[in-house]
């Protein structure tokens, strides 16, 4: 359905993109949130390997926005179990096929998998945590890229990671 | 710099009310976890909106959000603060106005004005999620008012989202 509007309305978000310093943009992007998680007993970590490019072309605040919302979803689930927890952010890079890699891993409870598949689907999304996970999928696939979800729910082996992957320039 | 393709927006004509009703629910239980009051409340007849509606609940639900993180949590001997989203109409008004109205310590007047604007060089977790906000709204063909107030007395903060009615 189309709607009226104003003259300037754009009807589209722009993604902007712009060389970006992955490593700065990871780790500036993380700072608030790592003071957050020390206060809660959780370490998080950044690392970025080096093969990746010093600068690729992204929208650097939608970008930043995605990976602190993913960080900020594993710190809450991290938080709610009361107990002390890891978060890893790396960022890697696949020459083959020139893909920036952005993952973030915790050692939270996991998810079950009936819900893991479907955590970026719009279906049920309209309660505020995962409205913002499907803006997540929004950016990502506005930069040509995708996401995967990997978690274990094994008392002893548990955890999840979600993998953006994003065509570098 | 080279733009990529953008974001869409799916509008549906949606009654916004009910749509924030259902889509802060888990925040009003963790706000009444906290002691604090939450509520949706509408003033008059409410006409429907087209709007993108995962994407404007996700943007009511941010402002909400951090209204929470500011607003006082319940003590023995004091009660929490309230946040209230207020959804209406005016009289001769061209939009429906959602209002997050909360009666936290309030913004510094210098603050305000990069409240949904990028800082040369800023670049951290904080922010990011109300820059969003802003494009979404601006999408939208909508615009955001933010009022607020530090004073001992009278303090807290308004941030009202403007959202074109259907024509």
């Amino acid at each position: 359905m189309k709607k009226g509007h104003d003259e300037h309305t754009s009807e589209r978000i722009p993604i902007r993109r712009a060389k970006v310093d992955v490593r700065e943009l990871l780790v500036d992007t993380l700072d608030v949130l790592r003071e957050q998680a020390k206060s809660a007993g959780i370490v998080v970590e950044v690392v970025v390997d080096e093969v990746v490019p010093r600068e690729v072309e992204l929208d650097a605040v939608k970008t930043a926005w995605a990976v602190s919302t993913l960080v900020g979803n594993s710190l809450r689930y991290l938080g709610r179990s009361g107990r002390a927890g890891r978060i890893e952010v790396r960022g890697g890079y696949e020459r083959d096929t020139r893909t920036l890699v952005i993952s973030v891993r915790d050692d939270g409870p996991g998810i079950a998998a009936s819900r893991a598949s479907r955590l970026f689907e719009d279906a049920g999304a309209l309660r505020s945590v995962g409205l913002a996970l499907v803006l997540v999928r929004d950016v990502v696939a506005a930069h040509g890229g995708t996401i995967d979800v990997h978690s274990k729910t094994d008392p002893i082996d548990h955890g999840t990671r979600i993998t953006l992957r994003v065509p570098a320039r | 710099m080279r733009d990529a393709p953008p974001i869409s927006v799916r509008f549906e004509e949606t009654d916004v009310t009910a749509l924030l009703k259902a889509s802060l629910a888990p925040l009003m239980e963790h706000a009444g976890d906290e002691g604090i009051e939450l509520r949706v409340a509408t003033a008059g007849d409410v006409p429907n909106v087209a709007i993108d509606r995962e994407k404007l609940a996700w943007c009511v639900a941010t402002l909400v959000g951090n209204a929470l993180r500011y607003v006082e949590r319940a003590k023995e001997d004091a009660p929490g603060g309230s946040v209230l989203v207020h959804v209406e109409r005016a009289p001769g008004m061209t939009h429906v106005a959602i209002a997050v109205h909360d009666d936290g310590p309030g913004i510094p007047q210098a603050k305000l004005p990069y409240l949904f604007e990028r800082r040369e060089g800023a670049m951290h977790a904080e922010g990011l999620a109300l820059l969003l906000v802003r494009e979404i709204v601006t999408a939208h063909g909508g615009r955001i008012v933010v009022e607020s107030r530090t004073g001992d007395e009278e303090h807290g903060t308004s941030i009202t989202l403007c959202i074109p009615c259907l024509k």
